[in-house]
């Protein structure tokens, strides 16, 4: 594969690429942005190398994966040597979020992005790459470089994990409401 | 994948947000120019840092020529070394002082005539170095005198040693001479 065809490539599957580099930077969008263009340089400058063993996106999205948990432990060493400016970079991971996303987006979607995060990441993951990139539990296995049998519990699991939290976020703002609105029945 | 209602009402969670991710997503051209750039950048901070590292060997080699060009052309401290002096911790002034001692043959002149600044002082030190104990010797060895000469030496030593002169009386001549009558 020349580059103008790998930069084509890259260009048609660009949106999907962020979403899943968001998913590996815990959904912070400069994280995201780095590890992506890290991505590109490794691939076009040829340090990452397509053979043809799997599909194109499932290679890609392998190497999103890898980089981004590189770029995990490169600034978990940062923050070991300075503890100070760790707190500051937490304070910004924290706040990373676009504040228009937050504002637009409806109460069903906050609700279940907050239950999404507290899933494990391994969990969080496989659910990301079956229903958001609509990849099959055995090309999500090789994306995450484990065996299609851990593919399929980190599924279960998360699928059942999510559930739990949406219903109890349902039912809590449920009797909130009703709290809110009648306060006389809730004591 | 088949998927169940409460599948299918996780999918569409996660379809709007895809939606969302899209409308912030950056655009493609951008990325990978700022990825170029980034490269471009991270090559100019390594020649950089190359840069850095040469001029640095370069003055420690610079530095290293200047100080054995100083320490080669210093002859009170080569003949102080080639003389024992640096070995036997004796102050290298004192040496200059027994130089004059030293029969002008048996001298060990390191120095002769100003050498060009060559990388090898440390091969000529661990010569000179070699050559020190077999000097030293040999200066001891010419300066050895035995503890019983002193007892040798008798009053009448000049006189043994000298010849007699023609004009000198018969008289006194006789005064060396075996008396006779004994």
């Amino acid at each position: 594969m020349n580059i103008s065809e790998l930069k084509a490539e890259l260009e048609k599957l660009h949106s999907s690429s962020f979403g899943w580099a968001l998913s590996c930077c815990r959904r912070d969008g400069g994280e995201a942005e780095e590890v992506l263009q890290t991505v590109y340089l490794k691939i076009l400058e040829g340090k990452a190398r397509f053979r043809g063993e799997s599909s194109f996106r499932t290679w890609l999205f392998a190497v999103i994966h890898k980089t981004a948990a590189g770029e995990r432990r490169k600034s978990l060493l940062r923050k070991l040597r300075l503890l100070g400016e760790s707190q500051g970079r937490i304070d910004r991971i924290a706040s990373a979020e676009r504040p228009d996303a937050a504002a637009e987006r409806s109460e069903t979607q906050t609700r279940f992005q907050r239950a999404l995060e507290q899933l494990p990441v391994r969990q969080r993951q496989t659910l990301h790459l079956v229903f958001y990139q609509d990849l099959s539990l055995r090309e999500a296995a090789d994306v995450m470089d484990i065996s299609v049998g851990s593919a399929r519990r980190h599924y279960e699991r998360g699928k059942q994990r999510l559930r739990e939290s949406l219903g109890e976020a349902e039912i809590g703002y449920g009797v909130k409401w009703r709290g809110q609105k009648n306060p006389g029945v809730v004591s | 994948m088949e998927l169940s209602g409460e599948d299918k009402r996780i999918q569409a969670s996660f379809h709007e947000l895809r939606l969302e991710d899209e409308r912030f997503t950056p655009r493609f051209a951008a990325m990978s120019d700022r990825a170029h750039l980034s490269s471009a950048r991270r090559e100019i901070a390594f020649d950089f840092r190359i840069a850095a590292a040469v001029v640095i060997v370069c003055l420690a080699v610079f530095s290293l020529a200047l100080l054995s060009r100083y320490w080669l052309r210093s002859p009170q401290l080569s003949y102080a070394v080639a003389n024992g002096a640096v070995k036997s911790g004796v102050n290298p002034a004192q040496i200059k002082e027994d130089r004059e001692l030293i029969p002008r043959d048996e001298r060990v002149e390191v120095v002769r005539k100003a050498r060009p600044v060559r990388f090898t002082t440390h091969k000529q030190m661990t010569r000179l170095a070699a050559r020190l104990p077999i000097t030293s010797e040999a200066i001891a060895l010419s300066r050895w005198q035995s503890p019983t000469t002193s007892f040798l030496r008798s009053p009448g030593d000049e006189m043994l040693r000298a010849l007699p002169q023609l004009n000198q009386s018969l008289h006194e001549m006789e005064s060396f001479l075996p008396n006779r009558t004994n």
